[in-house]
């Protein structure tokens, strides 16, 4: 019972998260069909329209019938259609999903190890001009907007230098050269932020790991201090960076959708974007939930491994 | 030793935030532009002695549309910090006074709001009420109550097993007096720590959300509106929106630093190494 604990605790936080969309939109004021059924100017059908929308999400019963009904649909994986295009909102996820995920990973590839070497030998050379710079460099990465650097870039490597396309998206299988240099300066510029953040997080762990006594024995017997860093300190400091990565997954999201607007990719964020733009309230609702369950579940996965990998937090 | 090394950035800084401040209330003081200026002899002109940051596509100081912008900016951040506070640090010491259930429940919820991306929950909430500065402030606030409730949970764990707390509870002392006035004012040091690593957090989602046109709109002016307004200008003016961009990440990274220098003053044992 006490193993099943932790689960139990997810479970509450994934009814949680649903019961807080279904409450946004039932605290919004005005008619929830009316905003359901989206912009509806010039079409005659307007008041059958709403009828079937009152219907379908039992709007004109009491709100714990509307509960119950949103409830079912969401355990049947079903999240309404697009009010505009009336194509189910789960097909619509499903397509955007494969470039937001690829461009998350291909940053995460970028910055993961660009950030434990940073980390590491910035911890090592402590307040020397080194170290100095890495963390004000990784702070200033941190606290720069990422759709400004991402103009800046497009700026330079595509209008000055002409290098490469400044937007647009090509499928892998299609084009695998023209995929990765329309990918290549969304990822740099997601990468950054996640460059920032890492690398202090590796940092402030490797300078506490240092401070420990079998660091201070192993340099004693002579074992070589590249050796010290990068196998005995990295093991201890790297393991919490899973958990890190875990959370950091959910701002990468948020990232992710302002630099596919720069770059107009076609991901999650566009199709959230123009959900948005074009009031399409059953898309923007199936989106946000789909993606927040998924961080949800990154997040358990994170913590499994982390247990998995450091026998110690199970005591 | 210490307090020499550490005596810099915070002369740095403090001026940074008196300017901040000044440039909030009266920025009259600080630039003879007024920021809706129309000046046609001016449209997109190269920065000079008059106009330091160049002028934008309207002709206006660049400059005074930046100080400008900082009261909006400053409201956003001040204000959904306060409001967060104003709901985490009494659920925070509720739920790390009494433990138990009450605790459970109100960490589960707080768990559950922090795996929301903020971004994401900003755009829901606009679809459904519209962008404006306080649905900005309200997201914001939502999405900063967990970060707050967490710490002041923690620290009160720690402080409500501390041998005053305990003297206290057995002179008969009234709970919410020990909540309030014993164990809240010692949990003020961290505190300093997160509020202004949150206000960065606000400087760039405000940034973000303006730049998408789900955050402040223009006429209304703040860092992120102009951002967003200074978008096509990055080949014919590129001063206007580095000189927004720049000022942005200063901010942001400025807070960044000073919550750093905070945590090294909290904690003296990162202060010894």
């Amino acid at each position: 019972m006490r193993k099943l604990a932790p689960y139990f605790r997810f479970l509450v936080i994934l009814w949680v998260v649903v019961t807080v969309v279904f409450v946004s939109l039932r605290l919004t004021p005005g008619d929830p069909a009316l905003l359901l059924l989206g912009p509806t100017a010039g079409r005659q059908d307007t008041a059958e329209r709403l009828a079937d929308i009152r219907e379908r999400y039992g709007l004109n019963r009491p709100i714990i019938i509307q509960y119950g009904i949103y409830l079912s649909d969401i355990v049947t994986a079903d999240l309404g259609k697009s009010n505009r295009s009336e194509r189910r909102v789960s097909e619509l996820v499903k397509t955007a999903a494969p470039v937001t995920i690829s461009l998350i990973l291909l940053s995460m590839l970028l910055a993961i190890p660009i950030s434990i070497y940073l980390g590491l030998t910035a911890a090592q050379k402590r307040e020397r001009p080194y170290d100095r710079s890495v963390r004000t460099l990784a702070t200033l990465a941190m606290a720069t907007p990422s759709f400004w650097v991402g103009l800046l870039l497009v700026n330079f490597f595509s209008i000055r230098l002409g290098l490469l396309p400044p937007s647009g998206y090509i499928k892998l299988f299609v084009d695998p050269i023209g995929y990765f240099s329309h990918m290549m300066l969304p990822v740099v510029t997601l990468a950054l932020y996640l460059i920032g953040t890492l690398t202090r997080f590796v940092y402030t762990e490797t300078a506490d790991t240092l401070e420990q006594d079998y660091i201070r024995v192993s340099r004693a017997m002579g074992i070589s201090s590249k050796r010290i860093l990068f196998q005995f300190v990295a093991r201890n400091s790297l393991t919490p960076m899973i958990i890190i990565v875990g959370v950091e997954v959910g701002t990468l999201i948020g990232g992710a959708v302002i630099v596919e607007e720069v770059f107009g990719l076609p991901g999650l964020g566009r199709l959230l974007l123009n959900a948005v733009l074009g009031r399409d309230y059953p898309v923007v609702q199936g989106t946000v939930l789909s993606i927040t369950v998924v961080v949800i579940l990154l997040n358990i996965l994170a913590e499994f491994v982390y247990k998995l990998l450091n026998p110690r937090s199970k005591i | 030793m210490t307090i020499k090394l550490m005596k810099l950035p915070i002369i740095i800084f403090s001026t940074l935030g008196l300017l901040t401040l000044i440039s909030a209330i009266f920025p009259q003081f600080l630039t003879p532009y007024h920021p809706d200026e129309i000046d046609v002899t001016a449209l997109l002109q190269k920065p000079s002695w008059s106009h330091p940051f160049g002028c934008d596509e309207l002709g206006t100081d660049v400059l005074a549309r930046i100080i400008y912008g900082t009261r909006l900016e400053l409201m956003v951040c001040l204000g959904s910090v306060a409001l967060a506070s104003i709901f985490g640090i009494p659920c925070g010491l509720v739920a790390g006074y009494f433990g138990g259930k009450i605790d459970w429940i109100l960490t589960v919820i707080a768990d559950s709001i922090l795996s929301f991306p903020i971004i994401l929950f900003a755009v829901l909430i606009v679809a459904s009420l519209g962008a404006s500065v306080l649905t900005l402030v309200g997201v914001l606030a939502f999405a900063f109550i967990p970060r707050i409730f967490r710490l002041i949970r923690g620290q009160t764990q720690i402080i409500s097993s501390l041998g005053y707390v305990r003297s206290a509870e057995a002179m008969g002392v009234k709970t919410v007096k020990i909540l309030f006035l014993h164990i809240l004012p010692n949990t003020i040091g961290p505190l300093m720590v997160i509020v202004p690593q949150l206000m960065a957090i606000a400087v760039l989602i405000e940034a973000g959300l303006s730049f998408i046109g789900l955050g402040i709109q223009p006429p209304q002016i703040s860092w992120g509106s102009l951002l967003l307004v200074s978008k096509n200008y990055y080949v014919a003016a590129p001063w206007y929106p580095l000189a927004v961009g720049g000022v942005t990440t200063l901010a942001a990274a400025v807070l960044v630093f000073s919550g750093d220098l905070a945590g090294a003053a909290v904690n003296p044992l990162r202060r010894l190494k």
